[in-house]
């Protein structure tokens, strides 16, 4: 057979040609640029490491890198507190109202997380709602602005990725090895510390690492909680210093850029090495059941998770809230109103529209390139599909601020001019997205009988036929259910979108943190409800699409 | 073999440093059942896969009915293949499931519904088109595999362990009704198992493997009786096995003792060799006669129904199996008794690496 007739029975090997370079074109250039830039001195002009140099010599970013640090280990922190009993709680035990309060934990995954940080400004801001009530009968507390204030912010947004993985880590623990803990006379705290703990180790490490590059790549919180300037981290300096270096050399902002993907591959790598170092093997038969609990007990932890819960979707209640109130200077008065939403609109210009196309058209084409990605990753073993897979996981350890630094960068120019276009924005959508999708698929495919390809070519139906009529449909709901968190992300996306856009591609996250930052109060949280109702009812869509599932939602 | 239906010649698999099959010959008349037996890893799958097109050889040469498969990917070989998993498709009907072969080659409309319900009613799953596998059991699921493999009428049918995943009972039925249809429909088959009571009922050869090597290619019965090599004897019904000693002239002395003299041959070796005794070829006698006889004291008696083993210790320290009829007085645990066995039932092998590893001399 020839080379020609092979790759028209089975084009896999073109598909992952393709894959390998999107991301080569998309991903690896961008950085390469950015490295590049970055060793070229600012002041010098000659090739070598002076900029990195400058970069630890200066108080400034070196205060920006501790900040990153502190508020990306005290948020994960924060988040661990939250998750890992929650987690626990839901593995183990039934109690009323489990489904809502899960499904309340999901909704802090609903909105970008500086809409989380806007809420805690409304009320334990400078001019604060509660700041001020407290005030008002003699307690006076500092406002939020800070690392405490971004740790929390962040943390209430981002312990819904912790709790998912744990609880998945926590059902998966074998319950004849509990059991059998508990036979030989340990009691059951001994039993969760010298054994489901040691077992769960792996998920743990995974949920805090998802947690911790989160917080660090985390744009819009600490640029509104940091004041801008005034409490710079790794991602708002690289956004200022390339807003002020427009024109000039962009040495410093593609030096801290690089700085902050380097941290964040250390720690993947770090976290790879102590997962397989510690790895223990956990034969996963026996399915827990989750032990009902009834009368007085069952109450109790039903009011305890589900006020744990409240307590976290606060600042998500508090916008929806505070968008029908009246707003007189900068202060939210008690009295309802649709005023923020007829301003809201007035200023909104092409703002919804752009990012409701930009999202769709980008869902679509990660839905199509994630599933055939994920199924090269998992089904073929050659060098192409090794590099692929290699490759679209780059873009994981990637901040949203940096890419679009990178992207701004290289394309600006011929070949490929793109800046203040549409598509640059549904392209980094994709590029940043894709990752996920393609690892859920992946282990989507990981879990499908390899015998069933087979059965299908053995009665007579070519490889890609096989994918389209026996993977496919096998495929789906897993798929729809990583498109439902690809939706999230992607029509929530600032990092990149703030450094990308322009006049005619403003999307809705960045109106909603334009106003947040610096416009009307009212406004902006109407912006922000309007991205949480969007995304949640897209959400809605996606479930009643997929009709009599399980509803989970573990493909992290 | 001149009226071979499948032949393949000198397959080799490699895997980087791995051999996985080391040059294997394997001819297949028309309408026979071959089974490929061996321990895991011995390469049966391998060259099952092979032969579907799912791995590639490293070298070799395969035919079926004259044609060489060369360069013929699986989907173009018409091989009906069952598989362990069963890999029925979970997302469409059992009658779908039949159906998909029919429809990539074009047949279509009353032809094919008909065609699906014969398929069906002939693995009795008739009343079940419209069910879905999910609420199949793991036999249906496997008779719905079967239907959906034979009903492409394919040159040559693949069977991969396809009963491993069933209970015991069932596991039996299953494989009667196989043969049954296998006969019935003359389709030349290759069947892989590692299990060897389900390889003696239902082929008409046996191909015994071990890394990478195919030992023995023959009927049940004599892969049984006459095993070509220590590790086909082993692996097939089991032995208990004697350093022992070929002299010159065909005497055969056990380093436990005992000796006889084989029927006169030309050209057998002398020196060290194994000597092979299956359970049921050893018989309580009173005292030492004409016969080689072995003493031991019994360390354990393990009824088994019409037999009883007995579970000895030789003079020497070594240990040894023995089964005999129920029912007649049998000696208690702890008393010494003598064995004896027939010279014709000892099978001699040659002395090799392993404790069962090498060819039949007698």
């Amino acid at each position: 057979m020839s080379a020609l007739a092979r790759l028209v029975r089975d084009p896999w090997p073109l598909v992952a040609l393709l894959v390998v370079a999107i991301m080569l074109v998309f991903v690896a250039w961008p950085l390469a640029e950015l490295a590049r830039q970055s060793l070229i001195g600012q002041e010098s002009g000659r090739f070598g490491v002076e900029n990195y140099v400058a970069f630890f010599e200066s108080r400034y970013f070196r205060r920006a890198l501790t900040n990153s640090l502190t508020v990306a280990a005290l948020g994960t922190a924060i988040s661990l507190l939250l998750a890992v009993p929650l987690a626990l709680a839901f593995a183990r035990y039934d109690f009323r109202a489990k489904r809502w309060i899960e499904v309340a934990i999901l909704m802090s995954m609903l909105s970008p997380p500086f809409v989380g940080a806007y809420a805690w400004i409304l009320m334990f801001g400078r001019s604060g709602m509660v700041r001020q009530a407290l005030a008002s009968i003699g307690i006076d507390i500092p406002p939020i602005y800070g690392t405490f204030g971004i740790a929390l912010a962040t943390a209430f947004s981002h312990y819904p990725v912790m709790f998912l993985v744990v609880r998945s880590g926590l059902s998966r623990v074998n319950v004849g090895l509990e059991e059998a803990a508990a036979s030989l006379g340990r009691g059951r705290l001994a039993v969760i510390g010298t054994v489901t703990l040691p077992l769960v180790l792996p998920a743990l490490v995974t949920g805090i690492l998802l947690v911790f590059l989160g917080i660090l790549a985390d744009f819009g919180t600490p640029s509104i909680l940091g004041e801008g300037e005034r409490f710079p981290v790794l991602a708002t300096l690289a956004f200022s210093l390339y807003l002020s270096e427009i024109g000039a050399e962009p040495g410093m902002a593609a030096t801290t850029a690089a700085i902050l993907v380097l941290l964040a591959m250390t720690l993947v790598i770090f976290a790879r090495w102590l997962a397989a170092r510690r790895t223990v093997s956990n034969d996963t038969s026996g399915t827990r059941i989750a032990t009902p609990l009834r009368g007085g007990r069952g109450a109790l932890m039903s009011f305890g998770t589900a006020t744990l819960v409240l307590l976290a979707n606060m600042p998500l209640i508090v916008v929806v809230g505070s968008s029908f109130l009246e707003v007189r200077g900068v202060v939210f008065q008690p009295a309802l109103t649709l005023a923020n939403y007829t301003n809201a609109f007035a200023a909104l210009g092409d703002a919804l529209w752009n990012s409701l196309r930009y999202a769709a058209i980008a869902l679509v084409m990660i839905l199509v390139l994630g599933s055939l990605a994920g199924y090269l990753i998992a089904r073929r073993s050659g060098l192409l599909s090794r590099l692929a897979d290699l490759l679209i996981m780059v873009p994981y350890v990637v901040p949203g601020t940096v890419l679009g630094i990178g992207y701004a960068s290289v394309f600006n120019q011929p070949p490929l001019m793109l800046t203040g276009t549409a598509g640059i924005i549904v392209v980094m959508y994709v590029i940043r997205r894709l990752p996920f999708v393609a690892r859920a698929s992946a282990s989507i495919v990981y879990q499908i009988d390899r015998g069933l390809e087979e059965a299908s070519q053995s009665l007579g139906v070519r490889p890609l036929g096989g994918f389209r009529r026996v993977m496919l449909p096998l495929m789906r709901p897993g798929l729809l259910a990583g498109a439902a968190i690809a939706w999230v992300e992607v029509f929530n996306e600032l990092s990149a979108s703030i450094v990308l856009y322009t006049g005619g591609t403003r999307t809705l996250p960045v109106a909603a943190y334009q106003q947040s930052l610096a416009g009307d109060v009212g406004m902006a949280a109407a912006y922000a409800t309007m991205l949480i109702a969007i995304t949640a009812g897209a959400l809605a869509l996606f479930i009643l699409l997929r009709g009599r599932g399980d509803g989970d939602v573990g493909v992290l | 073999m001149t009226d071979a239906h499948l032949k393949a010649t000198g397959i080799k698999v490699r895997f980087g440093d791995f051999t996985a099959l080391n040059g294997v010959d394997l001819a297949v008349r028309r309408g026979e059942l071959v089974t490929l037996l061996g321990p895991s890893g011995c390469g049966k799958t391998t060259l099952l896969r092979v032969i579907a097109g799912f791995q590639r050889q490293t070298e070799g040469r395969i035919e079926v009915g004259g044609r060489n498969l060369g360069d013929v990917p699986p989907e173009g070989r018409n091989f009906g293949m069952v598989f362990q998993s069963y890999a029925v498709f979970p997302h469409m009907s059992v009658a779908d499931n039949v159906a998909y072969g029919l429809a990539a080659r074009g047949v279509r409309g009353g032809d094919r519904a008909k065609r699906v319900q014969a398929a069906l009613e002939r693995v009795q799953l008739g009343a079940l088109a419209g069910r879905f596998p999910d609420a199949l059991s793991g036999g249906q699921k496997q008779r719905v595999g079967l239907a959906r493999a034979m009903v492409i009428e394919p040159d040559l049918l693949l069977m991969d362990e396809p009963l491993s995943n069933l209970d015991a009972l069932l596991r039996i039925e299953m494989r009667r009704e196989i043969r049954l249809m296998q006969r019935e429909l003359g389709i030349t088959t290759l069947y892989v198992t590692h299990d060897q009571e389900e390889a003696l009922a239902i082929s008409d050869r046996i191909a015994v493997m071990r890394q990478g090597e195919l030992l023995q290619i023959a009927p049940p019965e004599e892969v049984f009786e006459a095993p070509a090599h220590a590790f086909v004897a082993d692996f097939i019904g089991g032995c208990n096995w004697f350093d022992a000693t070929l002299a010159p002239g065909d005497a055969v002395t056990l380093a436990e003792g005992p000796s006889f003299v084989l029927p006169r041959r030309e050209g057998r070796p002398s020196g060290p060799v194994r000597l092979a005794l299956r359970n049921e070829d050893l018989r309580l006698c009173g005292a030492p006669g004409a016969l080689p006889c072995l003493a031991g004291q019994v360390l354990m008696r393990a009824y088994m129904g019409h037999r009883t083993r007995l579970h000895l210790r030789l003079p020497s320290g070594a240990t040894m199996d023995a089964d005999v009829p129920s029912g007649t007085a049998l000696p208690a645990e702890g008393a010494t008794v003598h064995l004896e066995f027939h010279p014709d039932r000892a099978r001699l092998f040659t002395c090799g690496a392993g404790p069962v590893d090498g060819w039949r001399i007698a």
